[in-house]
């Protein structure tokens, strides 16, 4: 299924870019004598991108439509664990002129927002196939 | 109603000469009505059709409907009477792919304006055509049997009085075409006056009168009966 | 399936979903059609916004600085780096005098490697409270009060600590005011009284923390680091500066005209660059857009004739193609704004450092401006594009089209 494999990939792509990205291309500040709060944001967000992605690579693999509904679930709760690292749990330096401020945040809050969006609909989706699949099948 | 082609001729340039596609054709239609005008492709039967059904202007010659000239109507009073007094099948295929069977049936219920429940009156009439089954179904699904069940159900949704096709039975099997043909039959029985042009022998089984067609001249041929 | 009235606009979405690809490519061209012209407005107005910020601040029409540290004080003002540089103060009785000075007023500097709040350095001005014009319009936007010894107003981009509380060389200020957000190096200052700040450097001297040779060795009680001059109505500034040089030595000059003429000009050529590009593309847009419909439409020439046969009038054939342009235009255009959104409105810092120009986001109400504009034409590029397109086909003779489209 198209629906199937796009989603999935996506999802593969935001959790890598999650994971990784806070480490290079969106990359925090650099440790000084001591490493601040930023750094243990993106050390968090290696986890939970690693979580959205593998996840993610499940949904494209498994065909049970309650166990994706399941892993849906799953990747709402993540991105929102991952929206929650840096902004409330966690957090970022202090000054908004540094680069995890300027760039890393945004970034995160962005693609989290992607993750938690697309799994809502998914979710949604799953669900609306289920009605549609229990109601009367018409030719 | 009462279709009156009185005279008219359709005249089409090519390069320095003139091509006479309808030549002085005459011809009256009434409820109850079931006629077949036969001709070879080229013969201008087509042409004929498309100036009955306002698509086309005659050089010369009138078209009345009820006595009421159509060549003066505006173009909101010609489709107005294409969509109301007047049900076209055309040659082939000519459903909507992106609607559904029902859809394409109701749709010229809609196109003309009228506001009210035309899903019943669709399924009504997918009914009297026997493919009430496909309501939902797409066009690329069906067969060209179908197909042209499909035309004739959505030609009749507003209940025009009078029908004409095009080649109705040109991509159908033998089985179908009896069918097609039956079926225009009984509209016909029902009160509407049916004209079809073919090239098509069997046609003759069914209808009530029967012309020729060449080079864009109208012959009325004596109805022979089958025994 | 369902029982709802086919009218113009449902046959229209009908159509749209069947043909899935051909409308993505549509809905792609007014995409970046809209994202282009949200964006360059946005960035436009930003950059304008930073420049008149920058321009209001100035203040002084002319500041006078030790020798050789024009730029350091060029840096305060765009960027709040944190400078230290002291010079006599009695240089400003000196400079009162000359011919053309109306107001002045002096200011100190000290830099700040940690306050408590951030490992970036923070600037220090002190002002005089008595003689100050330069600040007090903004301050007063904000405080209106006198600003004593332990208090200080922050610039916008300052984090304040426990209680509002700031500590600089362990010595503790509340923090009375913010400032607005202004893009320029206020936002990176913190503003006390000159008699607060000197206190600051005399015991930053002592315990030796954070200082370098300049505050070692300045003389602080006598001491100042700029003078800010407004110029009397009539006067050049040039022929003011002439004056200053005449009568005072060992000084640099810093025009504020000067500091923001360069950026204006700059700014002038970007402006210009964005509005020709964007309406480069609007103009492109609507020539593909066209293509696309033209070939469309004429690939449909059967439906359109089989809708004129169900006596569809010219009129309302017309209706339906511009409508599917519009359906294609409107979704086409909210999306390119609203991506054009996600990209500049969180990344907008970064964006402004590394344009290295004054970039002030516009406010709520501009920003809904450019926006109900960018949605507007862009929504109309699709039935613009398209009219040409819809009223061929609804004037060809049915007959014609259908024989065509066989």
């Amino acid at each position: 299924m198209k629906n199937r494999l796009s989603s999935g990939i996506l999802f593969v792509v935001l959790g890598l870019l999650i994971g990784v990205g806070p480490r290079t291309i969106f990359s925090v500040c650099p440790v000084g004598n001591m490493p601040m709060s930023c750094h243990w944001s993106a050390m968090a967000e290696i986890g939970a991108g690693m979580l959205i992605a593998l996840t993610g690579a499940l949904l494209l693999l498994i065909q049970n439509a309650q166990i994706r509904l399941g892993l849906s679930f799953t990747l709402f709760l993540s991105g929102v664990l991952a929206l929650l690292l840096p902004t409330v749990l966690i957090g970022m330096c202090g000054s908004v002129h540094m680069d995890c401020n300027k760039l890393t945040l945004p970034a995160l809050v962005i693609l989290s927002a992607l993750v938690i969006v697309t799994s809502a609909v998914n979710i949604i989706s799953l669900l609306l196939n289920e009605k549609r699949r229990s109601g009367t099948y018409v030719r | 109603m009462t279709i009156a082609v009185a005279g008219v001729t359709k005249e089409y340039k090519r390069g320095d000469r003139i091509f006479k596609a309808v030549d002085g054709v005459s011809l009256i239609m009434e409820s109850g009505d079931f006629i077949a005008v036969i001709g070879k492709s080229g013969s201008g039967k087509s042409t004929l059709l498309n100036i009955i059904a306002g698509l086309t202007v005659p050089t010369s010659g009138n078209v009345l409907v009820d006595g009421e000239s159509i060549l003066t109507y505006s173009d909101s009073a010609m489709s107005d009477y294409r969509s109301n007094s007047l049900g076209y099948i055309p040659q082939g295929q000519s459903t909507l792919a992106d609607l559904t069977v029902l859809d394409n049936v109701r749709l010229p219920f809609h196109l003309s304006g009228r506001k009210g429940d035309s899903a019943s009156r669709a399924l009504t009439l997918l009914e009297q055509v026997g493919i009430a089954d496909l309501k939902g179904n797409y066009p690329k699904h069906l067969s060209g049997g179908e197909l042209k069940r499909v035309a004739i159900a959505r030609a009749l949704i507003n209940d025009p009085d009078i029908l004409i096709a095009d080649e109705p039975t040109s991509d159908l099997d033998k089985q179908t075409t009896a069918e097609v043909l039956a079926l225009l039959q009984s509209i016909s029985k029902d009160g509407k006056a049916v004209l079809i042009v073919t090239h098509d022998l069997a046609a003759l089984e069914y209808t009530t009168r029967n012309f020729t067609m060449v080079s864009g001249v109208l012959t009325q041929q004596a109805k022979i009966q089958m025994i | 399936m369902s029982d709802k009235p086919l009218s113009i606009t449902r046959l229209s979405l009908y159509n749209l979903r069947g043909k899935a690809f051909r409308t993505g490519a549509l809905i792609a061209v007014v995409l970046v059609l809209a994202f282009a012209l949200f964006s360059g407005a946005v960035l436009s107005a930003s950059l304008q916004n930073g420049l008149n910020s920058l321009k209001e601040r100035l203040g002084a029409d002319i500041a006078v600085v030790p020798l050789g540290y024009e730029n350091s004080y060029q840096g305060i003002i765009l960027s709040g780096e944190p400078v230290r540089f002291y010079f006599d103060r009695a240089l400003e009785q000196q400079i009162s005098k000359v011919d053309g000075v109306e107001q002045l007023t002096s200011q100190f500097y000290l830099s700040t490697l940690s306050a408590d709040c951030c490992s970036v350095p923070v600037q220090i001005i002190g002002i005089d409270p008595e003689t100050d014009f330069v600040t007090k319009p903004w301050i007063s936007e904000v405080y209106r009060e006198e600003l004593k010894d332990r208090q200080a107003i922050v610039g916008a981009d300052i984090a304040a600590g426990k209680d509002n509380k700031l500590t600089f060389y362990n010595h503790e200020f509340s923090v009375a005011a913010r400032l607005e957000k202004t893009s320029t190096g206020m936002d990176n200052s913190v503003f006390v009284n000159i008699r607060a700040v000197k206190a600051l450097a005399e015991s930053a001297k002592k315990q030796g923390l954070g200082t370098n040779a300049s505050v070692q060795e300045a003389d602080l009680e006598n001491s100042i680091s700029s003078v800010l001059i407004k110029t009397e109505r009539g006067y050049d500034t040039d022929q003011v500066v002439t004056n200053i040089r005449r009568e005072v030595d060992g000084i640099s000059m810093v025009k504020s005209k000067s500091i923001f003429s360069g950026f204006s000009e700059n700014l002038g050529i970007i402006k210009a660059f964005i509005g020709i590009y964007s309406a480069a593309l609007w103009i492109l847009a609507l020539l593909i857009l066209a293509i696309l419909f033209s070939a469309i439409i004429s690939s449909r020439k059967k439906e359109f004739s089989v809708l004129r046969i169900m006596g569809t009038t010219r009129v309302k054939l017309v209706r339906a193609v511009l409508t599917e342009a519009m359906l294609v235009s409107i979704v086409g255009s909210l999306a390119g704004v609203s991506l054009a959104a996600v990209v500049i409105f969180p990344f907008s810092a970064y964006i402004g450092e590394q344009l290295g120009l004054p970039f002030l986001l516009p406010d709520i109400g501009g920003i809904f401006v450019y926006m109900i504009s960018t949605l507007v034409l862009s929504s109309a590029s699709g039935p613009l594009s398209a009219i040409y397109a819809a009223v061929k086909i609804s004037r060809a003779e049915t007959y014609i089209t259908l024989r065509e489209g066989e």
